[in-house]
């Protein structure tokens, strides 16, 4: 049986790495008794895979991964999956939402082309962040200095943002919403788009706003977002 | 209460490396309301988190502590060096893990010592923690500073720095002393009325009541005189009911890669084997087993919890323990379906070759064997009393290699007391032996033999103690031989910094006069020693020369069997008659065999109930 989960993580667990992550759910999967699959040979490994790597600090409403499980657990629907499992998780994580995936459903990587952010600033940096906002993305382009792994490296990352706008505002706070290509080709760390608002803006507090991931989503056939897990379900 | 807002304390946290050494939240971690306990025990482990999380012994207080409903335990470790220099910037005091409360508002600070090099940590973190560094600068609001761990047993180094000094298994103990503390806060007891009166408790060494006394013209130790109504030898505290004691199974789980990261099974404290060079084997008597059925309970009820893959049978030399076979056999059984594999640490070889248990540790996910032969030549072996032969070296290795293990790991040691050259062209030997083994056995090259030499540091309560470690020019001869001549595809060579050795030793066997070398290496910026990226020798030097203390002087001194010792007053058990009788067979390379095979005397029955060894009873020695 093949399962598409999706979880979120919260503030208490962030400080973790993606691997610590990885083992942190081996391991409650191994409390919870729930028959996983494991690969053949020497070093056994539990047949589970993971869209992205989160990176350290990123709090997450939609997070997702690929696991496979023993056949024949009668009983073992995705929703007791989720209760079960759920059960045995540190403060933290937490299950959301579980499907069974098909012979016909895509890799994991097919169902999360974009990301989805939410970015939050406190009551002193209303009115600048509503102020630059429009002039900041009406930019041709938005060249940032990036590093990686060979350096730093001139990248636009206009290309990358779908759209940055305002989600909602209430007397004491604002919030945006940033949306990002996630492929191989073009993507975009949101910190990177943050960072460089900020400076834009002028502000320099490093804890001026608080991003928090909200979840993926692809481009289906027709031309409409859909978020995975719908995705399969639209599907089967 | 920390003046620092936590969302700062989070982003400084972020930007350091490895933050969840920081962070707290594990699964398991114990959540208590501080205002609702009588008693705030801050545990420190003098290392960064990693090392710390690895160590039983503060698993095992951390439980016990938490047990109580008056006391509230939380965990503090050393920052690596970029959250030191954050927390020294910005101001931010050394916090808990659990709740982030600075070091200074505990009422009681416990620290467990189990290497020399970690006294400069000890330090750091009193002063990152705002709390003065010697025992006689605290008044009676600061929090009451107390030792515990093998360092223990020569304490007098650092005990200026401790209120109190535990010695012994700690799980009783501990509680002794927050009951009195708890009679000190109820009856409002001044600091000094407190350590006076648990100086009475059996186990714990009160240093501010003791005057240390030198020889004017030598130099050299010569008495502690206790003052008021402190013991003149303080005798370290047993468990006797090893099988019933506390222990965790609600054990924390980290979330990042700890050294040690796997369910601990103690399923045994104490060694019969008598290797002259060992503490461990000495201080840990008498021999005391759990039995197979309090440790089936205990993995089922750790695995329930915590989710582990790998399990580990802890003792100090596994392979003794009475049951260890069928023991093995049923873990194996019940645990390897649920994808957890057994493994047990370094093996005797002697006890390895015969054992059935190897080829049950063979069938899942083999990790990798590891065994200590500690010398190259009979002789030498026969002189530190490690009895095994070059046959049982030879067998074991054979039938690893053939069950299909290739990762092997042998640990020796140079500067071993009566070394010849020799002794070193042995371990070089045997290493070439093991090779041809490998070759001549397995059908495949994937040999990964590592060798790892360490150097041999004189400790107390063994029958060594009086011997001086070797030169620095000796040692450092010695690793550069071993390294042009063990060599090869598969095969590494590790071995230990000279200058840590070096100081390893003036510690371990050093006096009261070394606090002042201690401070001084404080100041000049010493901490975090056991990480080569930290460890800078000159600063060390200059903290001795500072305080007009040589180093040789310690560490290359011989005692006579007849001086005083700094360490007398701590009675580890075992007699100092048995220590000088071991030490004359050694010179002449007599072996003393394995009080299984019946009682040697080591006197440590004075120290147990009613007279009588616990290991006796238990039938474990004849």
């Amino acid at each position: 049986m093949r399962y598409i989960v999706k979880f979120q993580r919260l503030a208490s667990v962030r400080f973790i790495s993606h691997l610590e992550l990885m083992r942190c759910l081996h391991r409650a999967l191994r409390r919870s008794g729930i028959k996983v699959s494991y690969t053949e040979g020497y070093n056994p490994q539990i047949r589970m895979s993971f869209a992205f790597a989160m990176p350290v600090g990123l709090i997450s409403y939609g997070e997702y991964f690929d696991i496979r499980l023993e056949d024949g657990q009668d009983g073992m629907s995705p929703h007791a999956f989720t209760e079960i499992l759920n059960s045995h998780l540190p403060d933290g994580i937490r299950i959301l939402d579980c499907v069974e995936a098909t012979d016909k459903t895509p890799h994991l990587s097919a169902l999360v082309q974009y990301a989805e952010y939410e970015v939050s600033y406190k009551k002193d940096y209303i009115d600048a962040v509503k102020g630059a906002l429009c002039t900041f993305m009406a930019q041709d382009n938005i060249t940032v200095s990036v590093q990686t792994k060979k350096g730093f490296k001139e990248q636009d990352i206009k290309r990358a943002i779908v759209s940055f706008d305002i989600k909602e505002q209430g007397a004491d706070y604002i919030t945006l919403r940033l949306r990002t290509a996630m492929s191989e080709q073009l993507s975009v760390k949101a910190s990177v788009v943050v960072n460089e608002f900020n400076r834009y803006c002028g502000f320099t507090d490093e804890n001026a706003s608080a991003t928090v991931r909200t979840d993926f989503y692809s481009i289906n056939d027709s031309g409409a977002e859909v978020y995975p897990l719908d995705s399969i379900r639209g599907t089967l | 209460m920390q003046s620092i807002p936590n969302n700062v304390i989070d982003s400084v946290i972020l930007s350091c490396s490895k933050p969840a050494r920081y962070a707290g939240g594990e699964l398991n971690q114990v959540i208590k309301d501080p205002s609702q306990v009588s008693v705030r025990y801050a545990f420190m482990f003098p290392d960064i988190y990693e090392i710390g999380m690895s160590n039983l012994g503060m698993r095992i207080l951390y439980h016990v502590l938490n047990l109580r409903e008056d006391c509230y335990c939380e965990r503090f470790f050393a920052p690596w060096c970029d959250m030191e220099e954050h927390m020294r910037n910005k101001d931010i005091r050394l916090f808990s893990v659990e709740t982030r409360t600075p070091l200074c508002e505990f009422d009681l600070i416990g620290v467990t010592l189990g290497y020399e090099l970690g006294y400069t940590n000890f330090l750091n973190m009193l002063s990152l923690g705002g709390v003065p560094l010697f025992a006689r600068d605290r008044g009676e609001s600061d929090p009451i500073v107390m030792a515990g761990g093998t360092c223990t047993y020569n304490p007098e180094p650092f005990a200026d720095f401790c209120d109190l000094i535990l010695i012994g298994e700690g799980e009783e103990e501990i509680c002794d002393v927050v009951d009195l503390f708890r009679e000190k806060q109820e009856n409002s007891l001044t600091k000094e009325q407190f350590l006076i009166k648990a100086a009475q408790i059996p186990g714990v060494y009160v240093p501010s009541l003791y005057n240390a006394e030198y020889d004017e013209v030598t130099g050299r130790f010569k008495a502690l005189i206790p003052t008021n109504g402190a013991p003149a030898s303080v005798v370290k505290r047993i468990i006797d009911d090893f099988d019933s004691s506390e222990y965790p199974t609600k054990m924390i789980v980290p979330y990042m890669n700890i050294v040690h990261d796997r369910i601990m099974l103690e399923i045994m404290r104490g060694c019969t084997r008598g290797c002259r060079f060992c503490q461990a084997g000495m201080i840990y008597r008498p021999v005391r087993e759990k039995s197979p059925q309090t440790l089936k309970k205990l993995a089922n009820a750790i695995f329930e919890n915590t989710g582990y893959d790998e399990m580990s049978l802890t003792s100090l030399s596994s392979g003794d323990y009475s049951c260890i076979n069928e023991l093995v056999k049923d873990l194996v059984s019940e645990f390897n379906p649920k994808g957890v594999s057994v493994a047990l640490p370094s093996q005797r070889l002697d006890a390895f070759k015969d054992s059935s248990f190897k080829d049950e540790l063979a069938k899942y996910r083999k990790t990798g064997l590891t065994f200590a032969p500690e010398a190259g030549t009979q002789r030498l072996r026969d002189v530190i009393n490690k009895g095994i032969s070059y046959d049982d070296l030879i067998k074991t290795c054979e039938e690893c290699f053939k069950a299909g293990w290739d990762t092997v790991k042998l640990y020796f040691m140079i500067g071993l007391p009566t070394e010849t050259r020799e002794d070193v062209q042995g371990i070089c030997d045997m290493v070439e032996h093991v090779k041809s083994i490998y070759r001549s056995v397995a059908n495949r090259y994937r040999l990964n033999l590592s060798i790892g030499v360490s150097t041999f540091v004189p400790k107390t309560h063994t029958p060594f103690q009086w011997c001086g470690q070797v030169s620095q020019e000796d040692i450092i001869a010695k690793q550069d031989f071993l390294m042009k001549n063990i060599r090869g595809r598969g095969v590494t060579l590790n071995w230990t910094n000279p200058h840590t050795s070096l100081l390893e030793a003036v510690f371990a066997r050093g006096d009261r006069r070394l606090s002042q070398v201690l401070y001084n290496a404080h100041k000049n910026g010493c901490r975090l020693d056991a990480w080569n990226e930290c460890f800078d020798f000159s600063k060390w030097e200059k903290a001795f020369e500072d305080a007009g203390i040589s180093m040789k002087f310690y560490a290359n001194t011989e005692y006579s069997v007849n001086e005083a010792l700094p360490w007398d007053h701590i009675d580890c058990g075992v007699s100092k008659a048995f220590f000088i009788r071991e030490y004359e067979k050694s010179k002449n390379g007599v072996l003393t065999e394995d009080c299984r095979e019946g009682c040697k005397g080591c006197g440590v029955d004075r120290i147990c109930k009613n007279g009588v060894c616990t290991a006796k009873i238990s039938g474990i020695v004849k």
